[in-house]
Formats: C-alpha cells, sequence, structure tokens
C-alpha cells in the first residue's frame, strides 16, 4: 500500500510547473524534508519517461489509405474548370515561376503599349496630311464664289 | 505553405494540400489515437476518422483559432468515442497474470522493452478513457493544463485532477512490479 502525504497533489502540479511561485517554493520546501513526496516525485518522473520511451507501431501505408478514404468522401471533388484554376494558382504560388510570368507580363504590356502608340502617331500623321492636303486644294477663288451665292440666295427673302 | 492557406485550399478540395495536411498531422493523430487506444488498427481508423471529420467541419472552422489545438480535439475525441462504441478489450486475465508473474520470478526480465511496453500497455488500460486522454496530452504532448482543459472541454481542476488520478493509478500498479526503479 503506497503510503500518501497530503501534500502530493500539490506535488503533481508542482511536477507539471503549474503552480504559482508562492505554493511552488512552499511545496519545493517541503520536497526536502518529506520522504513520501520525494518518492511520489521520483515516480511521476518514472511514468513519463517510461511513456515517452515507449515505441510506436510502423504505418508505412496509413496516409495512402487516408487520401483514399478522403477521396470517397468526397472531400477532392470539385469542377474542372476550378482545379484547373487551382492547378494555376498553386502553380504561379512558388515564387521562381511567379517572378518569370510577372516579367513576361509586364514586357508584353511594354510591347503593347509600344505598338499602340506607334499606330496611333501614324494615324495622327496621316490625318494632319489629309486635312493639309484639302486645305490646299481648295482655292481662295472657289471660297469667294460659294460666298457669292450663298449672298445672293439670301437677298430675296430680305426683300 | 502556411497553414491557413493549406486549409483554404483543402476547403477548395485540393487533393495536394489535402496530401500535404495529411503528411504533416498524420503523425500527430496516430500517436494520440495509438497512446489512448492502445492498439494499432484501432488507432489508423480513428486518424483516418479524424481527417474525415476535419474535412467535415472545415467549413465551421474559424481561422482565428488554433488548427492544431482543434485537431487535437478532434482526434481526442473520435479515439474516446471509439473506444467507449468498442469498450477496450483489457488483456486477458491470463496474459495479465502471465506478466506478473514473470515480474515476481525475475525482475530483470521486466526491464526489457518488450514486456515493459506490455506491462504499460496493461497499467494504461486500467484508466479509464477520460484520464488516459489527459495523461497522453500531458505526458506525451506536453500541454498545458489550460490547453489541455480547451481541448477537452473541461475545467482546469478537472484537468489536475485526473492527471493526478491517472498518476496514481498507474503507480500502484507498476510500483509493486518495477520496486525500486522509482526510488
Amino acid at each position: 500500500m503506497i503510503k500518501m502525504c497530503e501534500w502530493e497533489r500539490k506535488v503533481n502540479a508542482y511536477w507539471d510547473k503549474e503552480l504559482a511561485t508562492e505554493e511552488f517554493q512552499d511545496v519545493a520546501r517541503h520536497l526536502q524534508t518529506c520522504v513520501e513526496c520525494q518518492i511520489a516525485l521520483n515516480s511521476f518522473r518514472r511514468i513519463r519517461q517510461i511513456l515517452l520511451q515507449e515505441s510506436l507501431p510502423a504505418t508505412p501505408t496509413a496516409i495512402v489509405a487516408t487520401l483514399e478514404r478522403l477521396n470517397r468522401e468526397g472531400a477532392f471533388q470539385v469542377p474542372r474548370w476550378r482545379s484547373w484554376l487551382l492547378r494555376l494558382d498553386s502553380w504561379l504560388m512558388r515564387p521562381k515561376v511567379a517572378f518569370k510570368v510577372a516579367m513576361a507580363v509586364s514586357l508584353a504590356s511594354a510591347l503593347i503599349l509600344a505598338n499602340l502608340s506607334t499606330q496611333i502617331s501614324q494615324a495622327t500623321v496621316k490625318v494632319q496630311g489629309s486635312f493639309r492636303h484639302a486645305i490646299q486644294t481648295i482655292s481662295c477663288e472657289q471660297i469667294m464664289q460659294r460666298l457669292g451665292t450663298l449672298f445672293e440666295k439670301s437677298q430675296p427673302e430680305r426683300r | 505553405m502556411d497553414e491557413r492557406h493549406l486549409l483554404e485550399r483543402c476547403g477548395k478540395g485540393d487533393e495536394r494540400a489535402w496530401a500535404e495536411l495529411v503528411n504533416r498531422y498524420w503523425g500527430l493523430a496516430f500517436r494520440i489515437a495509438y497512446r489512448i487506444l492502445r492498439n494499432k488498427e484501432d488507432a489508423e481508423d480513428a486518424a483516418q476518422e479524424a481527417f474525415v471529420q476535419v474535412y467535415r467541419s472545415l467549413p465551421t472552422f474559424q481561422h482565428r483559432s488554433n488548427f492544431r489545438t482543434w485537431f487535437y480535439r478532434i482526434v481526442v475525441r473520435v479515439a474516446m468515442a471509439h473506444l467507449s462504441s468498442e469498450s477496450a478489450e483489457p488483456l486477458e486475465e491470463s496474459a495479465e497474470a502471465e506478466i506478473l508473474e514473470c515480474a515476481r520470478e525475475d525482475p530483470e526480465k521486466i526491464l526489457l522493452a518488450r514486456e515493459r511496453e506490455q506491462l504499460l500497455d496493461w497499467a494504461i488500460q486500467q484508466l479509464p478513457p477520460d484520464w488516459r486522454a489527459v495523461l497522453v496530452l500531458r505526458e506525451i504532448e506536453g500541454l498545458s493544463y489550460a490547453e489541455i482543459a480547451e481541448i477537452l472541454g473541461i475545467p482546469i481542476g478537472t484537468v489536475e485532477s485526473r492527471l493526478f488520478r491517472a498518476r496514481k493509478k498507474l503507480r500502484q500498479i507498476l510500483e509493486p512490479i518495477l520496486g525500486d526503479e522509482w526510488r
């Protein structure tokens, strides 16, 4: 029959470092004089040692079996488009790939912008040329004639 | 991949994320289940069941809380349910008597690892499931009383009390056999 000191319950918490500082010091002082509590503390230490030393059986196929079970439960069921997006997303999450893709996208954007600005400036030059040509072909005389005709048409209305 | 991101991907049905999650947490799940159930096949079943529970409960998981604590809770709950549904099979009386007889006749023999583990198996099987769970979380996982209380949903005082009783019982069983080793 194990002899028990009334402090033993506190020794249990002391071993787990779950006592407040003052109580912890009280128990430490008590342990210096109480043989029963010293034995109890030692037994707690041995129990932990034995439990920690215990080996676990090997489970070589357990992870695969768990994934198969999850699959049967429907954990991996997603629409095809979503799974593609997920795959792309996980691919893009890799830093090297993400950096390369970012560089490629910025290069492509720069090229498109450059191409667009060339086309815009070419179009501007074209429009300016047409205006210039139109202005040159219309002579001053034609303008005066046109103005005269307009003036005559407006006279009878005044009368 | 950080845990939050990993869980989000699992929630979206990403197979690779699940593979990583299972790979990361399988050891922990099996370790706890085995220490509580004391049987390899049952522990494998319980660990698998725990991951299925994770899959089913993932939509309700609050990312603010700690996944590890949440996972501990699931594994312990599944293992204890397993234990109560199948009522742990204690070693047969003859096997128990054999171990004790062997220890009395030749105390040095009990120091052999295999026999020691058999003895420990038997001793732990004498503990009620509630005590086993607390003992495993404290002694093997090294969790604090507060963490154990949160996982099991019980007051800290109850954790302390169960742990004390479990140790006392183990001591009662093991001390007469291991004798001077305790001192």
